[in-house]
């Protein structure tokens, strides 16, 4: 928007008048101050906020016949427009607050609307945008046809791989392999999780730190190692030729490379969950299962199992979850072998490209994820066993039988060892000249990567990965407080205020971390290349994608802690005449200070190793340090790849080593004044 | 009623589809204490919560030293609140959570800190200033709550079963020393608990609830002896009650087997009778005039004895100063009772003990 709003409307352009003529009825109706005026305000201002929306930033629409609804044509949104935007919901949580919503606080309400926007600008009007594009007609042919086309389409659906043929259909892969990868992964988190909790051995710290180094490795970099170590020129390759003459193959390159990448990479996640469940299990049930003369397999088989389950079921949906989201697996491993998100990849960036079909890929993609999350959600509302006991009290878990504790420790064993070959292989190959060929060591990959020469006109960034590298730096450390921060308020909307729609705000909240990359990708690809929101191309892409899709570990943190604090603390504030924002200020921020920590370091996290939501959004000037790296393994450059992901490794290890650092310092506070209270 | 301290006029909230108070109406006087007492689930806290303002009544109005309250937040009423588990700032020292209050309305620093240590003399709790509430014993912490409340010198001050989290011995201690304070700052007092102990020792007045409707209210000498309803007779203290019809006769009267107890109900009217158990004795023999049974348990409680006698009417409990021995098991008793002691209350529904509510 050119100019103020003011000087808009006095020069005659139609489209501002509707936005003066809400501002001028708000602040009549806010003189009045009824009920009824309240609600009229409401319904003014929110309609003042869509209609700067579709009037093309307040600069006016040209009407176009054809389509009449198109926002195509119209011009970008301006910071005029988005200032206006802001103060009319600003006045409309306003009068929300006057009719009465929260008991009249205005601050829950701001907070409210403003999340709700969020919510609704960058995350529901995104996907709608996907289902416009899978309904718009094909070129050639009807909307039926091309529905058809999109939604049951052989390569969709096809079973020609049990028949013998070559290959099925990606809804089938995906699924195929997200069950498998759900199941080993829930099968070994649980070994380990067993093995960390109830086995007493040396290696439970170890243990722990092993099942740490996968979150901070972006998900692809463990394909790589497999490529160095069973690709055709891999390391274990060629040993079994040299020995056994056994022919190279491509052996890794498929659904079992793939199936192996993820099940390393993602059994982390499973263990954190089941581990989490089964450390809440109170002993007392297993010392009153063996008081009733349960054997020890007896024990767990009855007791501690179905106590777990519900720990099971969730690991095992998210790691689906996270399964059907990979992109960065099935291109580096997949040859031949096309899963749903890298077929939207694929649709997009490769020879037959079709945005029609890549959001028809995506639908179905969003479908099964959304179904995956909805059972989980469900199937944790139903059936929570672990809280039944509630207080913490003492005991003795019950020891494992031995034929169980051998199975556990023999498959954690062989997982942690898998585990540790594949971080090897990262660590060496990155200062191997050629891997595979020469194995002699040499810096040069990371001097390719990072290297800094001192010119004339003082320091010159010369390498390759300095630019992605920078800016992932810089937007990771810009994104993380927000989202974060956008988290943890909505948290504290859900956990602390009474609304109406509250489970609608927290499913809609949480839903977004349903939401493959990849569908992400694609739907703000179609979102925001296009006028009222024209952010394509820039930083701000970025920023927004993350926050709007990382926003969900900040609101589960948040939520978490919630829970541990008594809501008498609020309460209590609140009496003593402090109001909503002074409370959160002073009361509740404080108490929540690790929680805060940990949102924003794995917000950063996530940032930092995401490959499938930024692959469509970066631009050469906004380059990511995954795509970058993927780009590297597209032109078979390994070396600089992996050099460049240790350095990403090394760097977040150190990220995550702060954060535990911060928390152990929380956690010794809370120890200490324990101590002084047991001596008072 | 203009002067009252806080009066509440028919009010109501419901929760979704659940109707947590009703058509509530009471006023406490300036310098009085009041307790809310009900079994959980009753509504009792949301009254208390309806005061503080950290509920918005759905119906009525709520008026605090004059003013209508009905629609203003917690944070802007003249109130103050001691919650059941304290909810002391953890990580404020002692000092710094009873100057909390004061600091959010504004108050300079150098003077609330000011006020906070004199409200911590005046409670005996000045060497504990620099503490962390979880440095300090549950009793402290009790009394650390109660300075943080009564600094902000409030209109009405509130208090939410805040015994609760002490042991049994402090117990008795504490509820002295609050009701020493209230008298002695002249503080106007609501108070939520469900122990009756607790409540008859320390209230001027006691607001008996149930089902989100008050059952009725009284001081604790009205309430124990003048109950409105099996319900509260019940609820204030031991109670045998049994059910029965009013008999026609010249003088209309209820038999309890062979007691007779004259009553002005008119006949065909059915009753509850009330039988305290410290206003019956065992007698050994069953004669004219007295209930018979068998006994059927006795319990030595140290000064008294307690029976469980086994009648026509049903079990009754009868408790006696302690003899040398115990009644045996079996052996056949007559229960004789003073009728002036004896409260017939005619049964409405909504009183009907049993039948309403499943707890009992």
């Amino acid at each position: 928007m050119n100019g103020g709003l003011l000087g808009l409307s006095l020069s005659g352009l139609a489209a501002t008048l509707p936005v003066a003529a809400a501002a001028l009825a708000a602040f009549l109706l806010t003189l009045r101050g009824t009920r009824g005026a309240a609600l009229v305000t409401l319904a003014v201002t929110l309609g003042g906020a869509v209609w700067v929306l579709v009037s093309g930033g307040l600069a006016g629409t040209p009407y176009d016949a054809e389509a009449p609804l198109s926002l195509a044509n119209q011009p970008a949104m301006g910071w005029g427009a988005t200032i206006t935007l802001i103060a009319l919901l600003g006045l409309a949580a306003g009068a929300l607050a006057r009719r009465g919503a929260m008991d009249g606080d205005a601050f829950g309400n701001h907070l409210l609307v403003f999340s709700s926007a969020v919510l609704a600008i960058f995350v529901l009007f995104p996907v709608v945008q996907v289902l416009q594009e899978v309904m718009r007609p094909a070129a050639s042919g009807s909307l039926a046809e091309g529905l058809a086309e999109r939604f049951l389409g052989k390569d969709l659906w096809g079973l020609d791989c049990l028949a013998g043929g070559k290959r099925c259909g990606m809804v089938w892969n995906s699924l195929w392999l997200g069950i498998a990868v759900g199941l080993a992964t829930t099968l070994i988190g649980l070994a380990a999780a067993l093995f960390t909790t109830r086995i007493r051995s040396p290696f439970t710290g170890p243990a722990r730190l092993v099942t740490l180094l996968p979150l901070v490795t972006p998900p692809f970099v463990v394909g790589l190692a497999l490529i160095l170590l069973f690709g055709r020129s891999g390391s274990v390759t060629l040993f079994m030729y040299d020995v056994f003459d056994i022919r190279p193959s491509r052996w890794i390159y498929g659904p079992q490379g793939v199936w192996l990448a993820q099940t390393l990479g993602l059994t982390p996640l499973a263990f954190m969950v089941i581990h989490a469940t089964l450390v809440s299990v109170s002993p007392s049930v297993e010392e009153a299962a063996s008081t009733l003369r349960a054997s020890r397999w007896r024990t767990f088989r009855t007791v501690t199992l179905p106590l777990i389950r519900p720990g099971l079921a969730n690991a095992f949906l998210l790691t689906f979850i996270e399964s059907l989201a990979d992109l960065g697996n099935p291109l580096v491993l997949g040859g031949g072998f096309r899963v749903l998100a890298s077929g939207i990849y694929f649709k997009i960036v490769g020879a037959q490209a079709d945005l029609g079909e890549a959001a028809g890929l995506a639908v179905v993609l969003l479908v099964i994820s959304l179904a995956a999350f909805l059972l989980q959600v469900l199937w944790l509302r139903n059936t929570s066993f672990v809280t039944v006991t509630g207080k913490g009290d003492g005991g003795q878990h019950a020891r494992l039988s031995v034929p169980l504790k051998t199975g556990i420790i023999a498959l954690t064993l062989v997982w942690g060892a898998l585990i540790l070959t594949v971080y090897g292989t990262i660590i060496l190959g990155s200062f191997a000249t050629l891997w595979g060929r020469d194995y002699s060591l040499t810096l040069a990959n990371y001097v390719d990567a990072f290297n800094v020469i001192a010119g004339e006109h003082g320091l010159v960034w010369a390498g390759g990965a300095w630019n992605s590298f920078g800016t992932t730096m810089m937007l990771a450390t810009l994104a993380a407080p927000l989202t974060a921060a956008l988290g943890l308020l909505m948290a504290y909307l859900i956990a602390r205020r009474r609304f109406t729609g509250r489970r609608t705000f927290e499913f809609a909240a949480m839903m977004s971390f349903a939401m493959p990359g990849t569908v992400i990708g694609l739907a703000y690809v179609l979102a925001f290349n296009t006028p009222p929101i024209e952010i394509t191309g820039t930083a701000f892409i970025l920023v927004i994608a993350f926050v709007s899709r990382n926003m969900p570990i900040g609101l589960r943190v948040g939520l978490a802690q919630f829970s541990q604090l008594d809501p008498s603390l609020d309460e209590a504030s609140t009496t003593l005449g402090a109001g909503p924002g002074t409370t959160l200020r002073r009361v509740l921020f404080p108490l929540l200070k690790p929680a805060v920590a940990t949102a924003v370091i794995y917000a950063f996290v996530a940032s930092v190793t995401t490959l499938s939501q930024v692959i469509f959004l970066v631009s050469p000037r906004y380059d990511w340090a995954t795509t970058y790296i993927i780009g590297l393994v597209e032109n078979t450059n390994y070396g600089r790849a992996i050099a460049y992901s240790v350095v990403l490794i090394v760097l977040l290890i150190l990220v995550v080593a702060l954060l535990q650092l911060i928390l152990r310092r929380v956690e010794f506070r809370r120890l200490d004044t324990n101590k002084s209270r047991e001596t008072a | 009623m203009s002067d009252s301290a806080l009066i509440f006029d028919s009010v109501g909230k419901t929760f979704g589809r659940f109707e947590a108070v009703r058509d509530i109406a009471f006023a406490v006087e300036t310098h009085e204490l009041v307790s809310l007492l009900g079994p959980s689930g009753c509504g009792k806290t949301t009254v208390l919560r309806l005061i503080a303002g950290l509920e918005m009544p759905t119906r009525g109005r709520i008026v605090i030293a004059g003013k209508d309250v009905s629609r203003v937040p917690a944070s802007e009423r003249n109130i103050a609140m001691v919650f059941q588990s304290y909810a002391l700032f953890p990580h404020m020292n002692v000092i710094e959570n009873v100057a909390y209050g004061l600091l959010a309305q504004r108050m300079n620093k150098a003077e609330a800190f000011e006020r906070a240590r004199r409200q911590l003399d005046l409670l005996g709790l000045a060497a504990l200033e620099t503490r962390l509430p979880s440095a300090i014993s549950g009793g402290q912490q009790q009394r650390v709550a109660v300075a943080r409340a009564l600094v902000l010198e409030p209109d009405v001050l509130l208090f939410d079963e805040p015994l609760s989290n002490l042991d049994a011995k402090l117990r008795r201690q504490v509820r002295e020393e609050i009701r020493d304070l209230q008298q002695r700052l002249g503080l106007t007092v609501v108070y939520v608990t469900h122990d009756q102990s607790e409540a008859m020792a320390i209230s001027d007045r006691v607001i008996v609830m149930r089902h989100g409707r008050i059952a009725q209210s009284g001081t604790p000498r009205d309430l124990y002896e003048r109950p409105a309803s099996a319900f509260v007779a019940d609820f204030m203290g031991d109670a045998n009650v049994v059910g029965a019809e009013v008999l026609p006769g010249a003088t209309p009267l209820v038999r309890l087997d062979g007691l007779e107890l004259p009553t002005d109900l008119a006949p065909g009217t059915a009753v509850d009778v009330v039988l305290r158990p410290e206003h019956m004795h065992l007698d050994r023999a069953a004669g004219a005039g007295t209930i018979a049974g068998k006994v059927r348990r006795g319990s030595y409680l140290g000064a008294l004895a307690e029976y469980r006698v086994d009648t026509a009417v049903g079990a009754l409990l009868v408790s006696e100063a302690a003899t040398a021995t115990l009644l045996a098991e079996g052996t056949p008793v007559g229960i004789a009772i003073d009728p002036a002691n004896v409260r017939i209350i005619a049964r409405s529904d909504e009183a009907a003990l049993s039948a309403a509510d499943p707890r009992f």
